[in-house]
């Protein structure tokens, strides 16, 4: 019977904090805040590709997600004097595309519209080559697949590195069904990369 | 995903005999899931939304002339429920489509209607509704809203924290505001009677504003027209700073300094002091409406 | 601890939400277990096949220039600007206040007359585009006369009762503009005047924007 070698738990340390040298974001949003177009440009070149990886991944559709950008940014703008620098910034824009992204969400399910865009259009020539491409594909594709409740929890917390808390604080949704989600989510999507 | 067509044997009759579709009765009910999100959509007539202890959706009433049925939808996500209409159906409404819908008190709803009138009652979770011309009504207090009219009158009686409210030409009444609230209008009036607000970002282009709320000890209170009139009721005593500033419009206020005029080229008049320090900020701007700052 | 009860719990054991006595209870079950053991190593390799998902992926195009199309319209000057900023702003705002104002004028003829040729669209002077590109502004006219096309594309899809009251008060927003530029006139460079202008500026397109969105009614 094969035993399990020392199995490592723990929270998934996904949550990409920078360590590159990069002009201190903070600082350009105080320069934004104070109106300076020019630093808020610069915020927006640093965060654009992490901002559009998430809106793409949750929509499933280019163009939509580069909707969804602009609305980020546009919203950051008019928000950016409230950020209090508590935390980073790339971490307080992030939050202001959830909420961008979870409005679509509930709009497009009430008109009926469901996204069924295939990421295949969207996903490898403009990303950084991962160590396994084809195994990278294959699971953008099956995130891409799952339901649109489990996608948006396992996005948001697998990918995206927010605790249940703050999801069911982003989405409404309940602490367990939050944890349901995610549960199947993963089972979903094992179940899909299974070779 | 589950779909459950409730469709009506008359269907074939119509279109075997031309006869006009024709109203029935519905009472139907779908067990859902805590949490789960209710989406409806209708077109004309009216829709009540009630809040009720069971883990099921209850919906009773009657479809109108030229419905062809209602549409139920169940999916992990949670329940939509379409009213069908018969695009053909050029027939007289005769009967409206009026419906009940009990919901579960822990699930999100969203309505949509065009011209149908949304009376939501006792909704405690989020609630999104959405309509052209139909009069939207909230009773009780959920605990978000965001409500989005073209020339419906919006009603809400209780508005928690972060409400949005927008309209075109309709008029926005709200009861009590208990925290933040958004609210724009073009031509369609805005007014709050009372409750403590928040912060608030109220504006119009030619709707008056009227606003009887106490500014919250937290909260920035920002209101701004063109030609709308801004009238605030407030606690002269209560410590406050407040910014009047009117392009060609006039200041009128019970209690602090003389507006003052800025330049003897323009019209432009301003109105700035405080009461006491560290209080909620207040700004009322308009282009020509007529400001009014009132005492309690 | 059962398989059955492993299967809810091994999510948590990956996330470290388990206390020390239930962690210690599951890691017993997967030493012994073979199955539960192989379903806890595909978690993990599916968190691995995450962790290598690119973290930012590049739009195709950049989004910039209209981002700050829209941050332009939306700016209120608030001690921001510096006097030369807005004295541009203001000049660039009564020029589209007039292309506004043609725009409806020639769409009324348009509609009056059989086919009539839009009002032809005031174009923004190169100095005056060359100014606003120092403040960081480019194509507002573009996004402007873009948010009127919109709203005339509408026509069909709205009720003339909402389209009547759109252009009612963007008909009263020009006048507006108008009225604080011939202010302007006569005491330039009022910073109060240059910072209602601007808002002003940002009501209009406010309006338009709402406009393109309403949901239709025909």
């Amino acid at each position: 019977m094969a035993t399990a070698s020392a199995v490592p738990a723990g929270p998934p340390m996904l949550r990409a904090v920078s360590s590159q040298t990069q002009p201190d974001q903070g600082r350009l949003a105080a320069r934004a805040a104070r109106g300076e177009v020019g630093a808020f440009e610069e915020l927006y070149r640093l965060n654009a590709g992490r901002i559009y990886a998430l809106c793409l991944r949750m929509s499933g559709n280019p163009s939509l997600a580069e909707e969804m950008v602009q609305e980020t940014f546009v919203r950051a703008w008019q928000k950016v004097g409230s950020f209090r620098g508590a935390s980073a910034f790339s971490t307080w824009l992030h939050r202001v595309a959830v909420n961008v992204v979870l409005g679509h969400q509930r709009t497009t399910d009430r008109r009926g519209a469901r996204v069924t865009a295939p990421l295949d259009d969207a996903v490898p020539e403009r990303t950084v080559p991962a160590a396994h491409p084809g195994e990278t594909i294959d699971l953008e594709r099956a995130i891409g697949g799952l339901p649109e409740g489990a996608r948006t929890v396992f996005i948001l917390h697998d990918v995206e590195g927010f605790r249940h808390h703050e999801i069911s604080g982003l989405t409404g949704i309940a602490v367990g069904t939050s944890k349901a989600q995610l549960h199947r989510a993963r089972k979903l999507l094992r179940k899909a990369l299974k070779p | 995903m589950k779909t459950n067509k409730t469709t009506i044997a008359l269907a074939l009759l119509v279109l075997a005999t031309g006869l006009a579709w024709s109203a029935q009765t519905v009472n139907e009910r779908h067990p859902v899931a805590r949490g789960a999100e209710i989406d409806i959509a209708n077109i004309a007539g009216s829709l009540t939304i009630v809040e009720w202890d069971a883990a099921e959706v209850q919906i009773e009433g009657t479809l109108g002339d030229g419905v062809e049925g209602l549409d139920v939808r169940i999916d992990d996500n949670g329940v939509s429920i379409q009213v069908e209409y018969d695009e053909d159906y050029h027939g007289k409404q005769v009967t409206q489509t009026v419906l009940t819908i009990r919901v579960p008190s822990s699930s999100p709803v969203s309505v949509e209607t065009i011209s149908s009138s949304i009376d939501v009652s006792g909704v405690r979770s989020a609630l999104d509704l959405e309509s052209v011309s139909g009069r939207i009504s909230v009773k009780g207090m959920p605990e978000s809203l965001d409500i989005e009219n073209v020339s419906g009158a919006i009603s809400v009686e209780s508005a928690p924290d972060k409400t949005d409210l927008a309209s075109v030409s309709g008029s926005i009444t709200v009861g009590a505001a208990m925290g933040s609230l958004d609210a724009e209008n073009v031509s369609g009036s805005i007014v709050i009677e009372g409750g403590t607000l928040a912060g608030a970002d109220i504006e119009t282009v030619s709707g008056n504003i009227t606003c009887k709320a106490i500014p919250g000890p937290v909260g920035d209170i920002d209101m701004e027209t063109m030609s709308g009139s801004i009238t605030l009721v407030v606690d002269a005593g209560a410590v406050a700073s407040y910014d009047i500033e009117t392009f060609s419009g006039t200041i009128a206020n019970d209690f602090g300094p003389e507006p003052k005029k800025l330049s003897k080229y323009t019209p432009e008049k301003e109105l700035r002091f405080n009461t006491g320090s560290g209080g909620p900020s207040i700004s009322l701007n308009s282009f020509s409406g007529t400001i009014k700052l009132l005492n309690r | 601890m059962k398989c059955d009860e492993m299967t809810l719990v091994l999510d948590e054991l990956l996330d470290g939400g388990l206390d020390e006595a239930s962690e210690a209870e599951a890691q017993a079950h997967l030493e012994e277990c073979g199955v539960c053991a192989e379903a806890y190593r595909s978690l993990i390799d599916l968190r691995n096949g995450v962790e290598d998902l690119p973290r930012s992926i590049e739009p195709l195009r950049d989004l910039w220039p209209e981002i700050e199309a829209q941050i332009a319209a939306r700016k209120v000057a608030r001690g921001a600007f510096g006097r030369r900023a807005l004295m541009v702003a203001a000049a660039a705002v009564v020029l589209v206040s007039s292309v506004v104002t043609a725009y409806l004028v020639g769409r009324q003829q348009a509609a009056s007359t059989v086919v009539v040729a839009p009002a032809p669209r005031q174009v923004t002077s190169e100095v005056l585009a060359a100014s606003f590109a120092e403040i960081g502004v480019h194509d507002y006219e573009a996004t402007r006369n873009q948010l009127l096309d919109v709203l005339d594309g509408r026509r069909n899809e709205l009720s003339p009762a909402t389209m009547e009251v759109v252009s009612a008060n963007l008909r009263l927003i020009d006048e507006a503009m108008s009225e604080i530029a011939d202010a302007l006139g006569k005491d330039p460079g009022n910073e109060l005047l240059m910072r209602r202008l601007v808002s002003t500026y940002r009501q209009q397109v406010n309006l338009l924007e709402r406009a393109a969105v309403l949901p239709r009614e025909i």
